[in-house]
């Protein structure tokens, strides 16, 4: 089999979650109205409430916060498709995907990233907001901000994937998702810079190792570089190694546990 | 039909405390249609599942034409393709777009996957319900759309999982002569079924599974004739028979049984067909007239139950 055939394979394996993108056209229109409604009046109360003072002064906390919403919603709409993983699982839609002629690695592969871009899509209209009302007029900046969103969206998907995969019943993965949603947002820097949470250890040191810290982080040094300067979680190429290395971690684990399920079997 | 096309070795399923599959050992020809007979819960599916390199085994092997399905999957799964029991799509999804996905993935171009659907959704009535979500559809129109897949697909082996279940009279035997043209086009076919009717109108031969275990091999004539007795020959005669001649009768055609009363004869034998001539010529050398012959064949339900013990319904396993 020569590569030409395995790049097919992986297109077509990435199609798979893109071609349900035009059916959640209602949900994808609630979430939008969500997200305007916490960006325009949410986000402008808070902003007005808190004042925080960076290394170079007082945070600009409106941008701040609209950047943390942006990733909070990304971060949720790649961890939904853990739940249609298991969804999968439960109809035998696995089953079918690991009985064509595919190889078990591009599958793995091509799940994470055609649900990483299918999540990225549906944050695209958020992402626009942000972008506009940041006032981010480089090509090259907003093109970051969207291959670091794709990079994190596909890293959650294929963790979700792997999530998913050990725990194969839709109403614990429900309730953990839920969980996860809740710690891992707030135990980042989604709302809160890093030196505002350094008073209480054990919040300050989950926020340093967690990866949405990391792309929230990121998107501010990208959008807003001279309001974040010396408050984001870590230095910015340290935090391009973690979204990468995150990335492949999570890659190989679901390709890990992808062929772990067929080796355990499914009972069902 | 002498090259081994699928091989099954001391094959093991277990999940957990259960065996699903219990040292099944099986050679399918290249070419025939091969019927796996069961009640459901009998082990079928998950040796087809293994077959397609879904599940692993727990002990044994499957070669597909020499290819281990544990040690040469990627190359087994483009040989191998399955239409399964219960419909596999997404209810977003429509028949039209699930089959293009399908038809790209195992190797046609747009055009070539769009030029193909048409003429297989057509011929199975589908094409009228191409744009519907699937969860609109009846049972029976999304299990056309599941064995549409293996049509399109064409693979060297092809696997049916209860490929008639939930359709109708019409379209079940339209369905029974595609599976056919498809074998005549190079697939071996394997069959999984608990449809007597659809093991004896499809299978050159037929494996007969039982609480993961196989339990009688042959084509569907052999498998009745192992049952002693099992072909009945009817004989209306016009005279009384002598009993010395029914004696004659009885040895002649090696019947374990015969019931003669009211000018009617009825033998239990093996191969009635061949009995029947011999029978007819003892009668007639001594100047009796048989007025009618009929010969009743036992039935694969008679068969399964004579080696399994338990007809279709009761063997199915809760």
């Amino acid at each position: 089999m020569d590569i030409r055939e395995d790049i097919r394979a992986l297109l077509l394996v990435i199609l798979w979650d893109i071609r349900k993108l035009g059916r959640y056209k209602f949900f994808l229109a609630m979430r939008f109205a969500w997200f305007l409604l916490q960006v325009l009046v949410f986000g402008l109360l808070v902003a007005k409430m808190v004042s925080i003072r960076g290394p170079l002064g007082v945070i600009d906390y409106y941008k701040f916060y609209i950047i943390g919403a942006y990733v909070a919603v990304l971060f949720s709409m790649s961890m939904l498709r853990g739940h249609e993983i298991v969804e999968e699982l439960e109809d035998g839609l696995i089953d079918y995907q690991l009985s064509l002629p595919i190889k078990r690695r591009i599958l793995a592969i091509g799940r994470a990233l055609g649900g990483g871009i299918a999540s990225f899509i549906y944050s695209i209209p958020m992402m626009i907001v942000i972008v506009l009302i940041l006032g981010v007029n480089s090509i090259s900046a907003v093109l970051a901000i969207a291959l670091f969103s794709l990079i994190f969206a596909s890293s959650l998907v294929g963790l979700a994937m792997s999530i998913a995969l050990i725990i194969r019943s839709s109403d614990r993965l429900d309730i953990l998702m839920g969980i996860s949603d809740s710690l891992l947002v707030r135990l980042s820097t989604v709302f809160y810079p890093i030196i505002a949470l350094s008073s209480i250890a054990i919040y300050y040191y989950i926020a340093k190792i967690n990866p949405v810290s990391y792309l929230t982080d990121m998107i501010r040094y990208i959008a807003t570089p001279e309001d974040v300067s010396g408050i984001t979680v870590s230095d910015p190429h340290i935090m391009v190694v973690f979204l990468v290395g995150f990335a492949i971690a999570s890659m190989l684990s679901a390709l890990l546990l992808l062929d772990k399920r067929i080796e355990g079997g499914y009972s069902r | 039909m002498s090259n081994v096309a699928v091989k099954i070795i001391n094959l093991v399923k277990k999940f957990g405390n259960v065996t699903a599959v219990n040292n099944l050992n099986l050679d399918i020809y290249e070419g025939e249609i091969f019927g796996l007979l069961g009640p459901n819960g009998s082990g079928k599916t998950t040796t087809l599942l293994i077959i397609t390199t879904v599940y692993k085994p727990t002990s044994g092997d499957v070669e597909i034409y020499g290819y281990s399905v544990t040690r040469h999957g990627d190359i087994v799964r483009r040989l191998v393709g399955i239409a399964f029991q219960e419909p596999k799509a997404l209810w977003v999804d429509n028949p039209y777009e699930l089959l293009l996905w399908h038809a790209m993935v195992v190797g046609y171009s747009v055009i070539g996957a769009r030029r193909v659907i048409r003429d297989i959704m057509e011929e199975l009535d589908l094409w009228e319900h191409r744009g519907k979500f699937i969860s609109e559809l009846s049972g029976g129109t999304r299990k056309k759309v599941e064995i549409a897949k293996l049509f399109i697909q064409k693979p060297k082996i092809a696997i049916f999982d209860e490929p008639t279940a939930q359709l109708d009279v019409t379209t079940k035997h339209r369905v029974w002569d595609k599976i056919k043209a498809l074998r005549d086009e190079g697939s071996t076919i394997i069959v999984a079924t608990n449809d007597m009717l659809e093991a004896e109108r499809l299978a050159d031969r037929i494996a007969i599974i039982h609480k993961g275990t196989l339990k009688a091999l042959g084509t569907p004539s052999e498998l009745k004739d192992r049952i002693p007795g099992g072909d009945i020959i009817e004989l209306r005669v016009d005279n009384r028979i002598p009993d010395g001649i029914v004696k004659s009768l009885i040895e002649a055609i090696e019947a374990r049984k015969l019931d003669y009363s009211d000018g009617v004869i009825r033998a239990y034998v093996n191969r009635g067909e061949e009995k029947i001539a011999i029978a007819i010529d003892i009668l007639s050398r001594n100047n009796i007239k048989v007025r009618s012959v009929s010969l009743k064949e036992p039935t694969l339900d008679d068969v399964f139950f004579y080696f399994t013990g338990a007809r279709l319904e009761e063997g199915r396993i809760q």
